[in-house]
């Protein structure tokens, strides 16, 4: 057991090794292009560059974490970090439908708006306590499987199945339509060609690697987003209150 | 494997624990919306209470019960030798 702990922390902290130097990255990357914006490279270069710089970045994650073995492949290994298996939830927390399409939502809705932040946040609740666990003791890979397992016979499977199949439409339609608008604004093709390029960088992303690819890459989106999401509400709090901390102060403008 | 005594005391306090964040997260995610218009009436730090709820306060707490959930249930773990020693 001390074996197995030492070498999960040799592995923690081989990953925040590499994190750091991608923040590190990151942060480069983008100081150059606003250098060269102000050299007078045009807005669709930055676009470009931009977009295909982090898909070759989460490609090249996707690609290195490929693997053949069935628990590397839908589970990673059960051996993420809590601090990394947190980091790729919040990516899919904050992922395209939340970026493009929760500030328009608000704003249209108010706060009828909000019940999509309370249902999708309070749901992490809900599988934190009722089955995540569970999942995780009867070593199975999907909820469908363990529901099958755990209840006996097809019908609570089935039920799983519908359920899953429910959700996921709804996510991946915002998603993949999230994914078109963005390809298609950046590299100027029309919409539908943007929704097949934008599948075609994803599949090449979480194809090869299952679970293991899309957690990693989740954990390098997450630091580019949680940097895109904080910078724009920070400035706009201390335009507007002298704050800049935008959860303490947002409510004076209401 | 055969069900203990002490098995069977892990599970009640796990049940416990569960239903008791479980009802938490009722109040703050169905209460709290139910009520939204007569909370809206009370000013909280700038804010519409209920607004307020619905845009963070929920979040927070729902954060706070994952938080809780998962340190009681790895003490409850390691009190009962039932702890899969595989965190770092």
């Amino acid at each position: 057991m001390s074996t197995t702990v030492s070498a999960n922390r040799a592995f923690f902290n081989q990953l925040r090794k590499y994190y750091t130097w991608y923040t590190g990255g990151f942060i480069a990357f983008v100081i150059v292009l606003a250098i060269l914006e102000q050299m007078g490279l045009p807005r669709v270069w930055i676009g470009y560059s931009f977009l295909f710089a982090t898909i070759a970045l989460y490609a090249g994650i996707g690609i290195m974490s490929r693997t053949a073995e069935v628990a590397e492949y839908y589970v990673a290994g059960r051996r993420v970090p809590a601090l990394f298996n947190g980091m790729a939830t919040g990516a899919d927390w904050m992922s395209a439908a939340s970026f493009i399409g929760m500030a328009g939502t608000l704003y249209l809705l108010g706060f009828d708006g909000l019940g999509f932040v309370v249902g999708w946040t309070g749901g992490y609740v809900l599988v934190a306590l009722l089955l995540a666990p569970y999942l995780r003791k009867f070593g199975q890979f999907t909820i469908p499987d363990f529901l099958g397992a755990r209840y006996g016979g097809n019908i609570a499977r089935s039920i799983g199945i519908f359920a899953a199949i429910l959700c996921s439409f709804t996510y991946v339609v915002a998603q993949i339509y999230g994914v078109g608008i963005i390809t298609s604004f950046f590299i100027g093709v029309p919409f539908e060609i943007g929704v097949f390029l934008g599948l075609a960088g994803i599949l090449v992303c979480s194809f090869l690697g299952g679970m293991r690819a899309v957690t990693w890459t989740q954990v390098a989106q997450y630091i580019i987003l949680i940097i895109a999401y904080l910078i724009p509400v920070i400035w706009l709090s201390v335009k507007i209150t002298g704050i800049p901390i935008p959860q303490l102060v947002y409510g004076q403008v209401l | 494997m055969q069900q203990t005594e002490k098995h069977r005391e892990y599970w009640r306090r796990n049940l416990k624990i569960t239903g008791i964040l479980l009802a938490i997260w009722f109040v703050v995610t169905y209460v709290m919306a139910w009520f939204a218009i007569p909370l809206a009436e009370i000013n909280f730090f700038g804010w519409p209470l209920s607004f307020y709820m619905a845009a963070q306060g929920s979040l927070i707490i729902y954060v706070i019960i994952i938080w809780f959930y998962a340190r009681y249930m790895r003490k409850l773990d390691l009190e009962y030798g039932v702890d899969e020693g595989d965190q770092a």
